[in-house]
């Protein structure tokens, strides 16, 4: 099942996430800051080719929209807020997995301390719907508006998302008697520019004495249990429209005039075919 | 060595005091009983090192028990000062009951608050 998130920053970029979705066979479209309502999406995403389904009608998350290949009906919401939405994916009668997708707030109005609330909030939600509905695989997808490195992203009782397979294998960690459960978060391994530009997902210039200038606010976490079926090859930033169109300037940061601030990510789970409604 | 004298006050223990939650739980009664039941009021309440916090749930059962968090209220051991967040801001502090349930009164007849009532009154009465 091939998954693409893109913060679009309000910019009408259907043609583009057209191209990109049939270019990537993408089965589960998640946008942040669309200007479209679902409706008017769809056709655009749907002018070539019927690959898009009308999003799930019982959504109250404002910040999230998502498209299926399939019939909504197997990626239904069970809990949201404005920013987070999350959903059980039915593979069939057996076999559920959660998604948590969401738009986590922003540094210009969010300092880090708030973050590092928030952060501790959302998880004990997520956390409290994993175990309400004795699921324990899941994933968790979007705009973290924050680097993997930050404090948020891996303290225990925040996302506790770790860069190793090997210690997120190990399942959980225990702190004072108190066990956290690992996500594997494999965005650290996008850092750089060893393998391949970009460096980041969203590119921040700042007049200070740090900044990273690239940022990878835009991230995906795998439980432990279905990282053997998360497809390593298959992650990547994306810099490009198929047609040849570059994501990016001459200079390397992002064409964030004509397309968005952000880049889009992709990757791949392995997961069993959909094969009865729930 | 012990003095063998109680140097505590005579404590009334029937004392019941209006916590926040016990006027977010009747609110959320009244929006279940207000949608005929069609939907259900809930509060989920945590307890951590960052004090007590209130999340205010509507439920809707006819659609797979769809949860949607309204706001949250935080506040420590004393009831007040309480903050009232929605989409992670702050969108309140309230000093004593009386300016919770102003702003519980505010919150309620928002827009927000009533495109997703009626958003989900309507799907739950769909055939």
């Amino acid at each position: 099942m091939n998954f693409l998130f893109w913060n679009i920053n309000q910019k009408r970029l259907g043609p583009a996430i057209s191209a990109l979705s049939k270019a990537y066979a993408v089965d589960v479209l998640v946008l942040a800051e669309s200007p479209y309502s679902g409706e008017e999406l769809l056709v655009e995403l749907n002018l070539e080719e019927n690959r898009f389904f009308l999003p799930y009608p019982t959504t109250n998350c404002e910040k999230i929209q998502v498209f299926t290949s399939f019939d909504p009906r197997f990626l239904v919401p069970i809990y949201e807020t404005k920013r987070f939405t999350i959903r059980k994916l039915s593979l069939n009668a057996n076999k559920q997995i959660l998604i948590g997708l969401l738009h986590f707030l922003d540094k210009r109005s969010h300092g880090d301390d708030s973050q590092d609330v928030e952060a501790k909030k959302w998880m004990r939600t997520f956390c409290e719907v994993e175990e309400k509905e004795s699921i324990l695989d899941s994933i968790l997808l979007g705009d973290f508006n924050m680097n993997p490195f930050e404090k948020p992203m891996v303290m225990t009782t925040g996302f506790h998302a770790t860069m190793s397979k090997q210690i997120a294998r190990s399942g959980e960690k225990t702190v004072q008697d108190e066990s956290f459960r690992y996500f594997y978060n494999p965005m650290w391994s996008l850092f750089g520019d060893l393998i391949d530009i970009p460096s980041g997902t969203y590119h921040y210039p700042q007049s200070e004495h740090v900044t990273y200038h690239w940022n990878m606010y835009d991230q995906v976490l795998i439980r432990p249990t279905l990282i053997d079926r998360f497809h390593h090859n298959s992650l990547k930033i994306i810099c490009e429209i198929p047609d040849g169109e570059s994501l990016l300037r001459p200079s390397g940061l992002p064409e964030k005039t004509t397309f968005s601030d952000h880049l889009p990510i992709t990757f791949s789970v392995d997961l069993i075919e959909l094969t009865q409604l729930p | 060595m012990n003095s063998g004298e109680n140097l505590w006050p005579a404590i009334d223990t029937n004392i019941r005091l209006d916590s926040p939650k016990s006027l977010l739980l009747e609110q959320a009664k009244y929006l279940t009983e207000g949608t005929k039941r069609v939907l259900q009021g809930m509060i989920a309440t945590n307890v951590t090192n960052d004090g007590i916090s209130h999340r205010f749930l509507i439920a809707a059962p006819l659609l797979g028990n769809y949860k949607y968090e309204l706001f949250h209220v935080s506040h420590n051991l004393s009831f007040y000062p309480a903050q009232i967040f929605r989409n992670g801001y702050v969108e309140y502090e309230v000093k004593n009951e009386e300016q919770l349930k102003s702003a519980l009164k505010s919150l309620f007849s928002s827009d927000e608050t009533m495109n997703v009532v009626n958003s989900l009154l309507s799907q739950s009465q769909e055939p």
